[in-house]
């Protein structure tokens, strides 16, 4: 009773505190959102590729540095125990020329139309069908100014090669510059001059009930001159390398625990004001008789649910935040499990904090009780 | 029968060493029930520290205090809470009431402090209200309350666990002339009628005459007491 008495009978006093709570979920929320969004967004095409594992060249570090090999090798790899289905794949750096001239750099991603393996996902606007045409591709709205794209069957050029939008994908971000263009295996060779007996990957899906470890085995085995790694490898690598190799996201990282570190302050700093705002009240419990596991109790009770208001109006106001950035060009991911954590991370926040200003209230210091 | 309140050498020291400040000085007080005892003296002299080790707030440094009889100088300090609990109850000069909580809800956090029903609290705290001649301000906050109000839904609170000892520091000094006599007048007759020992800290010489005994301290020791009962009753 008063805990939540104590909570909202100071409207004003209520105001700064969730002002303070909410301040600090938001920007916990949006930098490790951004952290999240940065890393998801440098292997995408990776993590929704649908294979189970990558053959590439020898020691290729990420994705966007596929390098060359026979693309005979598929056929090999079609004989192997346990593969259910290959196909090529080309994700590659192209030129893009807009309909007034100026060049854009894109990735090109080049795909079996009729297998599934590594096709768009999020298309809004026309079928995978639709780039069986000898110059169809699709690219993402977010990027539509980026390319000039102003209408469907917008005709461009790539690397000198016919070009035709046909289709859009939306939020399919790239973590470089280059807009993604998706298009068939066949366009992709030609638009990033890969040879016609070329591939830059090779993506493979494992039969099921077979073991993906003895399948790579197996493909090891009996394919020369290629690695062969699984989804989740590729993906660790391709992430490993621009977040932390390239210092780009070092420095979102750091972002992300500097706002971590001043949420936590801002937090500590408004429950222990607020605390120390009822300290003669406490002072004054404890000299009528309360011990000071009843004081624990209130002083963690309002710090709870002081930490429960402002988690949900933070979240509800980080959520807007996070459906904004859909449509900029970073974007901020909100997984259930993050925003589980979030409620777990304010809730012991908010009761440290008040943990500490309570050896102030736990030392019964009559001047607080008896001075006017 | 023991004495409610039982001082004996009762000395208090802050501080170490050099900068040892000694506030209480080999002092020696008792209070029977019924009593109603004054603490005067100038600032400094160490009255409220005496109410506050007679209250269970403060360890004296050396000597012994008894309430009711029982030692409680030497209890463990998880101890103490219980004994203010039960025995002692509070009239601060500044009301110290809980500004969120009703006139009412003040009262009944002492009765769930002592693990008394909500409902035998509403009952409880409406009976005391009713006794400081408050009840039509059950559910009224602190704020919309006059200072004298506010002073008696504070002795009221004092009283709700029934404890034997009210202790009170200035329990005048924020209240005009009108509302400090309501105020005495309702420590004394808690004394007198109920049987409670009442020890008052205070600078208001307007009250004196309502005081059983006097004990003046300067530089924390006892330098005189006045008996007051063979004094003429005041009106």
């Amino acid at each position: 009773m008063l805990a939540w008495r104590n909570l909202i009978h100071d409207k004003v006093r209520l105001a700064v505190t969730l002002t303070g709570i909410v301040f600090a979920v938001v920007l916990v929320v949006v930098e490790f959102g951004l952290f999240l969004g940065f890393t998801a967004t440098t292997s995408n095409l990776i993590d929704r590729s649908g294979a189970d594992l990558w053959i590439t060249a020898r020691r290729v570090p990420y994705i966007e540095l596929g390098v060359p090999f026979s693309e005979r090798t598929l056929s090999t790899v079609l004989t192997v125990p346990g593969v259910a289905d290959a196909e090529k794949y080309v994700a590659r750096f192209s030129s893009w020329q807009r309909p007034d001239g100026r060049q854009v750099n894109v990735q090109v991603v080049g795909f079996n139309l009729d297998r599934g393996l590594g096709t768009p996902w999020n298309v809004t606007v026309g079928t995978l069908q639709d780039l069986k045409a000898p110059d169809a591709v699709f690219v993402d709205e977010l990027y539509r100014d980026r390319l000039g794209v102003t209408h469907l069957g917008q005709v461009v050029e790539i690397r000198g090669h016919r070009a035709r939008v046909v289709g859009f994908t939306r939020g399919i971000r790239a973590f470089t510059t280059a807009p993604h263009v998706f298009t068939s295996f066949k366009n992709a060779q030609n638009y990033t001059a890969l040879r016609e007996d070329q591939t830059l990957y090779v993506l493979v899906t494992t039969a099921r009930g077979v073991p993906v470890e003895a399948v790579r085995r197996g493909l090891v085995a009996r394919v020369n001159g290629v690695d062969v790694v699984t989804r989740a490898e590729f993906s660790r690598m391709t992430r490993f390398y621009w977040m932390f190799t390239t210092g780009a996201g070092v420095a979102v990282l750091l972002a992300a625990l500097l706002g971590l570190v001043v949420g936590v302050v801002v937090v500590a700093q408004t429950i222990y004001a607020t605390t120390m705002d009822h300290i003669r009240e406490y002072g004054t419990l404890k000299a009528m008789g309360a011990t000071n596991r009843f004081l624990y109790g209130v002083i963690i009770q309002q710090a709870i649910l002081s930490a429960l208001i402002g988690y949900v109006v933070g979240m509800a106001a980080s959520w807007f935040v996070v459906r904004a950035s859909e449509k900029g060009g970073a974007a901020i991911l909100l997984p259930p499990e993050m925003a589980v954590g979030m409620l777990g991370l304010t809730i012991v926040m908010c009761v440290v904090a008040a943990l500490v200003s309570i050896k102030k209230v736990t030392g019964l210091d009559p001047a607080l009780v008896f001075k006017a | 029968m023991a004495k409610a309140i039982s001082v004996r050498h009762v000395t208090k020291n802050y501080g170490e060493g050099h900068t040892t400040l000694r506030v209480l000085d080999d002092v020696d007080l008792d209070v029977d029930r019924g009593e109603l005892v004054l603490l005067m003296g100038p600032s400094g002299s160490g009255k409220t520290t005496l109410l506050s080790i007679i209250g269970c707030i403060l360890r004296p440094t050396s000597g012994v205090v008894r309430i009711l009889g029982r030692e409680v100088s030497s209890l463990d300090e998880r101890d103490l809470p219980h004994v203010r609990l039960e025995h002692v109850g509070f009239v601060f000069q500044g009301f110290n009431l809980f500004p969120a909580l009703t006139a009412s809800q003040n009262i009944e956090l002492v009765l769930h402090l002592k693990g008394r029903s909500r409902r035998e609290g509403r009952h409880r705290a409406a009976a005391l209200l009713d006794r400081v001649g408050l009840a039509t301000k059950r559910d009224v906050l602190p704020a919309d309350l006059s200072g004298g109000q506010k002073q008696r839904v504070a002795i009221a609170r004092a009283l709700a666990s029934e404890p034997s000892i009210i202790l009170a520091d200035e329990p005048t000094a924020a209240l005009d002339l009108h509302s400090g006599l309501s105020v005495i007048r309702l420590l004394r007759d808690l004394a007198h009628q109920r049987g409670r020992a009442v020890v008052l800290v205070t600078h208001d010489g307007r009250i004196l005459e309502f005081a059983d005994r006097v004990v003046r301290i300067e530089d924390g020791r006892i330098v005189g007491q006045e008996d007051a009962r063979s004094r003429e009753e005041p009106l």
